[in-house]
């Protein structure tokens, strides 16, 4: 069930209405169900991936609750990280390794015979793992009690706003909540509408959209130059924005017309000036997760400065291997990595330039030189996170540059049948293509808009024509500009 | 049902009575017909104004309800091909599926439509190489097919909007609905097409490997269930056949041949003679008047080789 289906349109609010209409003692047995039947939707049989995971990080809280000593309760953490790392491995790592092993084997003329393990990713694997491994670790280093209701507990791994996507919960955020009595509330519920509004604009206006470009340029790079390149590549980190924020908008909405408040994931990432503010802002759930969880228990910052660099590095690696078992990930992790170990290698330099160009970090200049420095780097990665195999991202990044001349030298003359011919191999007419772009005007508009304080408060204070004709006008977009006929599934499901 | 619900459910159900109305509006006025449901306006009067502003979603829908097992694919040079006259030459009825300013990718999946809805018999896709190109992958089919998955994506559809809103006004005026784009002179026009269109076209041009592959699937599909497939060249203006060397595409021009001859029977008119000669057979470089439709008839279905070289299948 996609939250930009008409499935989900019934799905949400039939929810809602049983929720606040049986006794509060009983509720999180409906939610249950609901969450479960939810997640059916895709792939019944997956459930037990998720029955399973829900067992055996029961017990083992259980267990560690129970017992002072240190070796004990590493052994129950040990058996949630085994098998909770273990499923993961088995329905989304093995297929990689077996296969690079093989060709590793291939090269060498050595004989490999483990068969290829045909099996479907069950959708959302990677997240709820590490959303109930994150309440084993913090019931081992004593950061919360274990949780004794099993329907709770059950309720914090497989709630449906954020099962298959994220945000990837702390329990010691989520499982309170579901102990609360929760009364239906109007302002919440307005609220969380509004969010699910502005998160399906994202989705089915932009991302849907923008997708078209994106694919037909990531799709067949042969044909394709440096300016579809960049626009491709462009296009696609506001793909990838829209509809990864979007769904997060969406199922921190729902999740708060259900009483439930859920954490941030998205703060206007490409407003960031720096890697590091980057990854402060984006997809935080996760970036706080591999923080608290991985870059600390490696030992963060607290070491030689060497291995701090290796700790960063590491961290990143990783982070783009949770995101796909390709190579292609994994060189997106790491480049990340490299330019934030690049990032604190230059803050001497750079603060001694800044010095001599006379500029503060408060200078409206050094903002815009940053932020657009911050989002190119971030496209060159995207470039590796997008592409089908990794040869497709060396050849982009080694063509980027093609071209380029000659379509500046058009744009200069005004030769609009190369213009043209850019904008029309694009992929989307050119009614669409205005259409895109005045989206993503908008887009940063609002983001702009939000350093300061956020659209719905904003919003909160005007007279009651002008917050309707702004809803009105989303509503009106959603359902007149919606990319319905380009629908993509949301990039995260993949993960 | 607690107070706060209640005004909830009050205010969504105000907020959301203009789009149940507007919904309720486009259906009762269904200017594509897509309910085939009795209405305010004729068939005429929607034809008019529905079917400039979206051919694809007029012709599909009109399919939909009356399919025929013969069909013409392509663009505004296929449009000009009157069933009448193929129907006084063979008795057979075609159905023109063919849209102005068509891509082969609409035509593609036109032909998988169609073949949807009907056991085909007979197919001619109009392709000349300014649009056996991966520089025009234009779409509105897919736009049909989605909505008639859907009818809910009929009734916020922007052409439906705008054809509804056209018939409302003018029902209410009576003044007849400004459509199209204004009129410049035959000469100018004549020069944009050469100087600006083709020059677009041609600059950008790539070989359509990914179009040849759907081509031979259609291909495939037509030999199994024993559908006649051609693929018929017009003739165009020299001027414009001049185009391909300047800009040195020949070698793409006969492999698309090449290729088109492998898959169906190719009809090709792009030849230099006495018809592609003459401006007069003209109305711009690119199409021909009635009376070359005529020869071309003949041509393809009359047994007319006179103008015509056939190859393939």
């Amino acid at each position: 069930m996609f939250f930009n289906s008409l499935h989900y349109v019934l799905f949400l609010p039939l929810v809602v209405a049983f929720y606040f209409l049986i006794p509060p003692r009983r509720r999180w047995v409906f939610l249950l169900a609901a969450s479960y039947y939810f997640y059916m939707c895709w792939k019944m049989e997956y459930l037990v991936l998720i029955l399973v995971s829900t067992a055996v990080d029961y017990v083992a809280g259980r267990k560690m609750g129970t017992t002072d000593d240190k070796g004990k309760r590493r052994k129950y953490l040990i058996l949630s990280l085994f098998s909770n790392l273990g499923l993961l491995f088995a329905f989304k790592y093995f297929n990689f390794f077996n296969e690079s092993t093989r060709a590793a084997f291939a090269y060498f003329d050595i004989t490999y015979n483990i068969p290829y393990f045909d099996v479907l990713l069950p959708v959302g694997i990677s997240f709820y793992t590490f959303q109930t491994l994150s309440y084993t670790i913090d019931v081992y280093r004593g950061h919360r009690e274990p949780e004794r209701h099993l329907g709770i507990f059950a309720l914090y791994v497989a709630f449906f706003p954020q099962l298959v996507a994220g945000p990837i919960e702390r329990s010691t955020n989520l499982l309170p909540q579901f102990h609360e009595t929760k009364r239906f509330n109007y302002d919440q519920t307005v609220d969380g509408l509004k969010l699910i509004l502005w998160g399906m604009f994202k989705k089915v206006v932009i991302a849907d959209r923008v997708a078209v470009v994106a694919n037909t340029v990531f799709n067949s790079p042969g044909d394709h130059n440096g300016i579809q390149f960049i626009i491709g590549t462009v296009f696609f980190a506001f793909q990838i924005y829209c509809d990864f924020s979007g769904y997060s908008d969406i199922a921190i909405g729902s999740a708060r017309i259900l009483g439930v408040k859920l954490m941030l994931n998205f703060n206007r990432p490409y407003f960031s000036k720096t890697i590091a503010e980057f990854w402060k802002r984006w997809h935080i759930s996760l970036s706080s997760w591999f923080r608290d969880y991985l870059y600390i228990s490696l030992g963060g910052n607290r070491v030689g400065i060497g291995r701090w660099y290796v700790n960063l590095f590491i961290t990143f690696l990783v982070s783009g291997l949770w995101h796909g078992a390709n190579w292609t990930f994994i060189i997106w992790g790491g480049l990340n990595g490299l330019y934030l170990v690049m990032e604190i290698l230059i803050e001497r330099p750079k603060r001694k330039v800044m010095g001599l160009l006379r500029m503060t970090e408060s200078s409206w200049s050094f903002k815009y030189l940053s932020v657009g420095a911050t989002f190119a780097l971030t496209c060159l990665a995207w470039i590796f996170f997008r592409a089908n195999t990794l040869s497709d991202a060396f050849y982009i990044v080694a063509h980027l540059g093609d071209g380029l001349g000659d379509f500046f030298g058009a744009l200069l003359a005004r030769d609009m049948a190369v213009i043209r011919g850019v904008v029309k191999s694009l992929g989307l007419s050119q009614k669409e293509m205005i259409i895109a772009v005045l989206s993503l005007i908008l887009l940063e508009s609002v983001h702009f808009m939000q350093r300061k304080e956020s659209l719905r408060d904003f919003l909160s204070t005007k007279p009651v024509v002008l917050r309707w004709a702004v809803y009105y006008s989303l509503v009106g977009a959603i359902l007149f500009f919606g990319a319905f006929n380009m629908s993509q599934q949301f990039i995260y499901f993949q993960f | 049902m607690p107070a706060d619900l209640k005004l909830l459910i009050r205010k969504l159900t105000l907020f959301f009575l203009p789009f149940v109305l507007y919904g309720l509006v486009v259906a009762f006025i269904d200017p594509y017909n897509f309910f085939s449901a009795p209405g305010p306006y004729s068939d005429e009067a929607k034809k008019k104004i529905s079917y400039p502003l979206n051919f694809a979603m007029w012709k599909m829908l009109v399919y939909r309800d009356q399919p025929v097992p013969n069909l013409l694919l392509g663009d505004s040079r296929m449009l000009s091909m009157k069933p009448e006259a193929i129907r006084q030459t063979t008795g057979l009825d075609y159905y023109n599926f063919a849209y102005g300013g068509g891509s082969l990718n609409e035509a593609i999946k036109t032909f998988w439509f169609a073949s949807e809805q009907v056991k085909l018999e007979r197919v001619c896709f109009g392709i000349n190489l300014n649009n056996f190109s991966s520089y025009d992958s234009k779409d509105r089919v897919s736009e049909v097919n989605a909505l008639l998955d859907n009818p809910f994506l009929y009734l916020v559809n922007l052409n439906v909007l705008n054809a509804s809103v056209k018939l409302i006004t003018t029902g209410l005026t009576g003044k007849p609905a400004q459509i199209g784009k204004p009129k410049v002179s035959r000469e100018q026009f004549w020069e944009t097409q050469i100087e600006v269109i083709t020059r677009e076209m041609y600059t950008n041009y790539r070989y359509p490997e990914e179009f040849r592959g759907e081509l031979q699937k259609i291909s495939d599909y037509c030999r199994e269930n024993g559908v006649e497939l051609g693929f018929l060249v017009f003739p165009s203006h020299r001027e414009l056949q001049d185009q391909v060397p300047a800009f040195g595409l020949e070698a793409e021009q006969e492999r698309m041949l090449a290729d088109l001859a492998d898959l169906g029977t190719v009809y090709n008119f792009e030849l230099a003679n006495e018809i592609t000669a003459d401006r007069n057979n003209y109305t711009d470089p690119f199409h021909f008047k009635p009376d070359i439709m005529r020869k071309i008839v003949d041509g393809v279905w009359g047994g007319d080789r006179q103008f015509v070289e056939v190859h393939g299948r």
